[in-house]
């Protein structure tokens, strides 16, 4: 009875997070423009979908900005991470006042409210554009300013995800390799990269779909630019589309795709590596 | 099987499970103490991997210092800390400082016009209306939340790891395709109507209202509350349940004495993330609110993008700031009150 219960309430919650999804991919297929009634079984909207080169537009740009700047976030995270590790390690005062700065501003940006975050890279880019007069060398906002605000809010949880393993890596492997006459680039590519491995592709992830998700910073630092989610919010606010709803199926349908390929890899990487205690990462 | 936890989650993760804390301890613990006569207390405040394992009880103070410089510099440190440097300054600090100096900026130079205007009772409202619902949304998810993790956590519920990941799916899908799902339901012809008029029942006004976007806030950040309680409470010693069972306490007085105050640092990273978002949200009340329902990321939003009034959206964007400070630092005050 009790289990029942228990079942039950797990259930309903289910029901209310998965509902109004189901409703979005039902209506997908349906006929007509209405929301309530059933009148048949249909690929219009999704044909629309693919013949509508503006969305094919902001899906470019969304892919583009979530690639490079996951690629350039995790260059930047992770040396920041290994700097910061580095400047713990020391007794030196300045070094731990620089340590406290960059871990201080990195919390800083990570509990700021998107919507915060997205204005003051605004105010900031328009600044600089105007008083430098960027237009003239073809900075302007953009493609380019996005692509920078995505990277900006990406590189805190690069750091945040990388800096715990940090701390659990046997550096001596790493002094071993030197002392065996491996230069430091070698050395770390050897004996670091391997143990910050896990660590670095889940923040990877985070931030891959960090950028994707975005819609906030994006709606700001965009310009005249066009990505998905700008592209989605500027037409749900002009009510129910089932267009809408035909991309989110896709998206519904890729994520929950991503998630399974990032658990196979996961569960492979796991037998692997056995002390496989990533922060990114829940043990169940 | 593992599961990813969505951004915002894992700085509360790495607090609330104690992670950096605990490397920190750890390494605390490998020092051997009694090898290390000479070790000051600044250097067990800041434990390098690196003295671990060394023996330096053949060694005087001067030599330490000297060992440690010369082991530092192995990897490059300052090559590596002054990019970071200089990209927290750009892309954090002078962000930051423009926003503070156009809400001090007005007409007749430096002052505080533009804060004064956020007391009017207009403002004053959006104000408060933000608050409220974020508070209202956060009080929800925890009582709706607090369950799903207990029962997710207690040892007799099967298929553990898969339920789980139903519960972090929505949240890696797209937050604003969530909120538009909503407003399919709601809406004036929307779903739930048209099961409302089969029965003959008059249609209800449920969309552009206070409460559509509440359901809404509750509804994508919701994940945010059962998964910190949930890893609280099934990392939670069942042997002090046992012992508290043993003495001959009730169920309920279990729970309240010994399994909620446990599971407190859950609770508190739970309602910061529930709470940071929606107390600053635009997009769920733009999409179910129809711009009836004003919260102050709508009265930034609108300022900044379409009204141009910079000076003052920059000291509404101060004010949210500090809010959203104030109240992780309240969180945290409760959260250590309570450990104590």
């Amino acid at each position: 009875m009790k289990k029942a219960l228990k079942y039950a309430y797990i259930g309903l919650m289910l029901f209310f997070l998965y509902a109004p999804i189901m409703v979005l991919v039902v209506f997908s297929f349906n006929e007509s423009r209405s929301r309530v009634r059933w009148t048949g079984f249909t690929f219009d909207w999704y044909r629309e979908l693919f013949n509508n080169p503006r969305i094919a537009d902001a899906l470019t740009t969304t892919l583009i900005v979530g690639i490079l700047s996951t690629v350039f976030a995790v260059i930047i995270g992770t040396m920041a991470a290994i700097a910061i590790h580095r400047l713990r390690s020391t007794r030196k005062k300045l070094d731990t006042v620089q340590e406290k700065t960059l871990l201080g501003f990195t919390r800083l940006s990570m509990s700021s409210p998107e919507i915060i975050l997205g204005v003051s890279l605004m105010v900031s880019f328009v600044f600089f554009i105007n008083t430098f007069r960027l237009r003239e060398i073809g900075f302007n906002m953009g493609f380019q300013t996005l692509l920078l605000s995505h990277i900006a809010f990406n590189v805190p949880y690069v750091v945040m995800s990388v800096l715990p393993r940090l701390s659990r890596i046997d550096e001596r492997i790493y002094e071993a390799a030197m002392d065996l006459g491996a230069s430091p680039f070698t050395a770390f590519r050897k004996t670091m990269l391997p143990q910050l491995k896990p660590g670095i592709i889940s923040a990877a992830m985070i931030a891959f779909t960090l950028s994707i998700d975005d819609v906030v910073v994006s709606t700001f630092t965009a310009g005249a630019t066009t990505n998905l989610s700008i592209l989605i919010f500027s037409q749900a606010r002009r009510g129910v589309n089932p267009s809408i709803n035909a991309l989110s199926t896709i998206m519904f349908i890729v994520v929950m795709f991503l998630l399974y390929v990032i658990n196979a890899i996961d569960k492979k990487t796991k037998k692997n590596v056995q002390d496989d205690n990533n922060e990114g990462v829940l043990e169940i | 099987m593992s599961v990813y936890f969505p951004p915002y989650c894992v700085e509360n993760f790495l607090n609330i499970n104690g992670y950096l804390h605990k490397a920190h301890e750890s390494r605390l613990c490998l020092l051997d103490r009694a090898k290390l006569p000479c070790l000051t207390k600044n250097i067990l405040e800041n434990p390098s991997p690196i003295l671990d394992l060394t023996d330096y009880s053949s060694r005087d103070n001067h030599n330490i210092e000297k060992i440690i410089e010369s082991e530092d510099k192995r990897l490059p440190k300052k090559l590596f800390a002054y990019p970071y440097l200089i990209w927290v300054i750009a892309f954090i600090a002078i962000p930051m400082f423009f926003i503070v100096y156009y809400s001090l900026n007005t007409p007749e130079g430096l002052g505080l016009d533009n804060y004064a205007r956020v007391f009017e009772p207009l403002f004053l409202n959006v104000f408060w209306r933000s608050i409220r619902l974020a508070v209202i949304c956060t009080v929800i998810c925890l009582v709706l939340g607090y369950p799903a993790g207990y029962i997710l956590a207690s040892k007799d519920f099967e298929q553990k790891g898969f339920i789980i990941f139903l519960f972090l799916m929505p949240m890696w899908m797209n937050f604003l395709l969530r909120t538009y799902a909503w407003m399919t339901i709601l809406e004036n012809n929307g779903v739930i109507n048209s099961i409302l008029e089969r029965f003959g029942i008059a249609p209800l006004a449920m969309i552009n209202t206070e409460e559509a976007v509440m359901l809404g806030m509750v509804y994508n950040f919701i994940p945010f509350m059962i998964l910190p309680i949930y890893t609280v409470l099934k990392n939670m010693d069942t042997k002090v349940i046992e012992a508290a069972k043993d003495l001959g306490a009730n169920p309920v007085k279990v729970f309240f004495r010994v399994i909620f105050p446990l599971s407190l640092p859950g609770v508190i990273s739970g309602a910061t993330m529930v709470f940071m978002p929606a107390v600053s949200t635009f997009v769920i009340s733009d999409l179910l609110g129809g711009g009836r329902v004003f919260l102050i990321g709508n009265v930034i939003e609108r300022e900044f993008m379409t009204a141009s009034n910079w000076e003052f959206a920059s000291a509404l964007s101060v004010i949210l700031m500090v809010t959203v400070l104030i109240s992780i630092g309240l969180f945290s005050l409760i959260g250590r009150r309570a450990g104590n």
